[in-house]
């Protein structure tokens, strides 16, 4: 029988997935994504004695996952940029009869996710990555649900504007001018 | 239906997206679904929506192929047989996240224990080791290929191009029908010259540890190759364990061939750009 630490414990387990999908949709590096949720974990276990019963965990883990990630920004941006200029190269993998999986769509999926404001990633990596509703994430960011509305759209339209600038074309007809629709864009 | 009409006319881009992402009233999202039918520009531009969030998740779920990283997995482990307080697991010497990958342990799980616990063979002269069968004529091509033997890989060989392509820790699938899959594990300098992979393959239920060692003459040769009673413990890269009886092989092999200490990625991913090129 597991005691209850245990149990918190691999609740955790459970979670590293998806708290490492969400590292990795916030840092566009599988390296940095595997750094930011070990200090993710970390943090996680050291406050284990301020967790209280009824919390959401997965939540109280994105919340500190974010926040180690906004602390981050914060140093590069007194330190640089780390540059990493073949990273994305490690994210991509091969399919079984070695046709590569559009490798350069993916590469371009990233670029065009570290082209976006840091909140905005954060919002559309935690909606269309990790299925959270508005409200949720309305909650974990501390924000109202129309700005988390408003600021998804304009991610989903950024991205979408700089794939298309880029090499791809992903959505034909190619380089369309993806303007804001029903609204100026602002 | 005027109501629903009026609705139509004032759909934007949030209005899609909250549609896409379940958000919206009964009422709006017949709103919204009038509009389509009305409208092949709205469909359009849904369905561009629809798309990038679907490239979105598969670009972002290609992380989930890499093995967990070795210290998060250790520090939970730890914590389940002791809980600590914050001065004991972090204090001062808490792990930083510094974005550039050194805080990660990139030795395998099951290597790190393997090192802690085995010491058999240590010093011995190992020159090729082979403790597998030799393939069968029979099999098909994916069975030979997870079976690849002691020796040189020829460059028209898969495996060639994995090992002077693929990073550590991700996995590349040859074969869907069978499951065969290749992971490069790590690298090291070997002693002398050159280096060395450490990979596994999977296929069909049956796996093999290998490593090979580059030369100067820009081949792979396959040092060793060691069948493993058990693939799936290293297909996870969840709680990955040393039992195979056959794993000390390996480990005494790597400490044969090694010079220093395992490459990190970057040095690793420095080395795949320079095409292996460093001595």
């Amino acid at each position: 029988m597991k005691n209850s630490t245990e149990r918190w414990r691999d609740e955790i387990v459970s979670l590293l997935p998806r708290l490492r999908r969400f590292a990795f949709a916030l840092t566009t590096s599988s390296t940095d994504a595997d750094d930011l949720l070990q200090a993710t974990v970390e943090k996680a276990l050291m406050k284990y004695q301020q967790f209280e019963s009824g919390t959401d965990l997965d939540k109280w883990l994105f919340r500190i996952c974010k926040n180690t990630w906004i602390d981050e920004i914060r140093s590069r941006q007194v330190r640089g940029p780390v540059v990493d200029p073949i990273d994305y190269k490690s994210e991509l993998q091969i399919d079984g009869e070695k046709i590569l999986i559009n490798k350069l769509q993916l590469a371009e999926v990233n670029n065009a996710m570290k082209s976006l404001q840091d909140e905005q990633r954060m919002i559309l990596a935690m909606v269309v990555i990790e299925g959270y509703s508005y409200k949720e994430v309305s909650v974990m960011l501390n924000i109202p649900i129309g700005t988390v509305m408003s600021r998804l759209s304009r991610a989903r339209i950024a991205v979408i504007k700089e794939i298309n600038d880029g090499k791809t074309k992903l959505f034909n007809p190619a380089n369309e001018d993806f303007r804001g629709f029903g609204r100026e864009d602002k | 239906m005027k109501i629903l009409e009026d609705l139509a006319v004032k759909i934007n881009d949030e209005i899609l997206c909250a549609y896409l992402d379940g958000e919206l009233s009964k009422e709006n999202r017949a709103a919204v679904e009038l509009a389509i039918e009305k409208s092949p520009e709205v469909l359009k531009r849904l369905e561009v929506f629809n798309n990038i969030d679907d490239l979105f998740a598969k670009t972002y779920r290609t992380i989930d192929d890499k093995p967990m990283p070795d210290g998060v997995l250790s520090m939970l482990q730890t914590f389940s047989q002791k809980p600590l307080t914050e001065n004991q697991l972090g204090g001062g010497n808490q792990h930083s996240f510094d974005g550039n990958g050194s805080a990660v342990n990139k030795k395998s799980f099951w290597s790190v224990a393997i090192a802690a616990s085995i010491a058999l063979l240590i010093g011995i002269g190992i020159d090729r080791v082979f403790l597998i069968s030799k393939p069968n004529v029979n099999q098909t091509p994916e069975i030979i290929f997870a079976q690849q033997t002691v020796g040189v890989i020829e460059p028209e060989n898969a495996l060639f191009d994995i090992l002077e392509k693929q990073p550590s820790g991700s996995s590349v699938i040859l074969s869907q029908s069978t499951s065969t899959i290749v992971t490069p594990v790590m690298t090291f300098k070997k002693g002398g010259s050159g280096y060395c992979r450490e990979f596994n393959i999977t296929s069909l239920g049956e796996g093999t540890k290998n490593i090979a060692c580059r030369g100067g003459n820009n081949v792979w040769v396959v040092e060793v190759a060691v069948k493993v009673d058990d693939p799936s413990l290293f297909v996870s890269g969840l709680y990955q364990t040393a039992t195979s009886q056959n794993e000390p092989i390996i480990d005494a092999a790597v400490r044969h061939l090694i010079e220093g200490d395992v490459l990190n990625i970057d040095a690793e991913a420095f080395l795949i750009r320079k095409k292996w090129q460093m001595d």
